[in-house]
């Protein structure tokens, strides 16, 4: 359905093309992280064939950084334009996601990007495909978090 | 003499990021009025008729798709060429939609200014 090599591709077209930021991707996590401290996390819905999300977590001064290369921009403080460079971050891959989906004959819609900002933890759906890859850029790691569960193993 | 610009999108950044690329592109541009959603273009449009609309698909309220169809029952906002920006670039079913509803073109994301050079040349 979706390969790790798929979100890496993904990931690194948006900072090539949009956010114009260095990024390297690193191994995939064997453990699920499911708690999140001083974090902004963007989160897309999957609903269709497939429920899921997207998601993509930052520290603080990464996700920062992360709004000043797309904007161009310094922000001394998580603020509401933070907060959407996040959401259209976890947009766009939701998108490549879609379309990879789409490509594979199945019907999958995407949720409008939400966002959450503190100490938080997430959900995990039972007998989902996980996939959680860290990235780093000039400002430190984020990661970006697939979870895929077919409607029909439930 | 430079064109006027209306950008449909929910997502502050996006705004800014297709403002920046439109920029890049040689496209001349005199002005550039950004709208939130659907509605607020569509309310844009009853007093101004810009020279292009880049609008995303995927938006609270009056999304791409109905603010497209608005445009096509209207006679004279159907004239204006409309560019359709979305994370679904990859998918033949929604260029397809979109195609039929009289969009110009669709800008998949994430996009260059190549990219959009490349667009604009092609429907403008």
């Amino acid at each position: 359905m979706i390969s790790e090599q798929q979100l890496v591709e993904a990931t690194q077209e948006i900072f090539d093309s949009m956010i114009m930021a260095p990024v390297q991707a690193h191994s995939s996590l064997q453990e699920k992280v499911t708690h999140f401290d001083n974090t902004v996390s963007s989160v897309v819905g999957l609903a269709g064939d497939f429920q899921g999300l997207v998601g993509v977590h930052a520290g603080e001064d990464v996700a920062r950084g992360i709004a000043g290369a797309f904007l161009e921009s310094e922000f001394e403080e998580v603020n509401e334009e933070v907060k959407d460079a996040m959401c259209e971050l976890a947009n766009m891959l939701a998108g490549s996601i879609k379309t990879s989906l789409t490509q594979q004959q199945y019907n999958v819609q995407i949720s409008i990007p939400s966002v959450i900002h503190g100490d938080y933890s997430m959900i995990i759906y039972s007998q989902a495909e996980w996939i959680m890859l860290p990235f780093e850029t000039d400002t430190g790691r984020f990661l970006v978090e697939v979870q895929l569960k077919g409607n029909a193993s439930e | 003499m430079g064109k006027s610009v209306l950008i449909v999108d929910d997502s502050k950044t996006m705004r800014k990021i297709i403002t920046k690329t439109l920029r890049q592109t040689g496209y001349e541009v005199d002005s550039i009025t950004e709208a939130e959603d659907g509605q607020q273009g569509l309310d844009h449009l009853q007093k101004e008729k810009p020279d292009l609309i880049l609008c995303d698909i995927n938006m609270p309220n009056v999304d791409g798709i109905e603010f497209l169809k608005q445009l096509a029952s209207d006679g004279t906002l159907k004239k204006i060429p409309v560019l359709m920006i979305t994370t679904e670039g990859g998918s033949d079913d929604v260029v397809k939609q979109v195609q039929d509803l009289g969009a110009a073109g669709t800008l998949g994301k994430p996009f260059t200014a190549d990219k959009l050079q490349e667009l604009l040349e092609k429907v403008m």
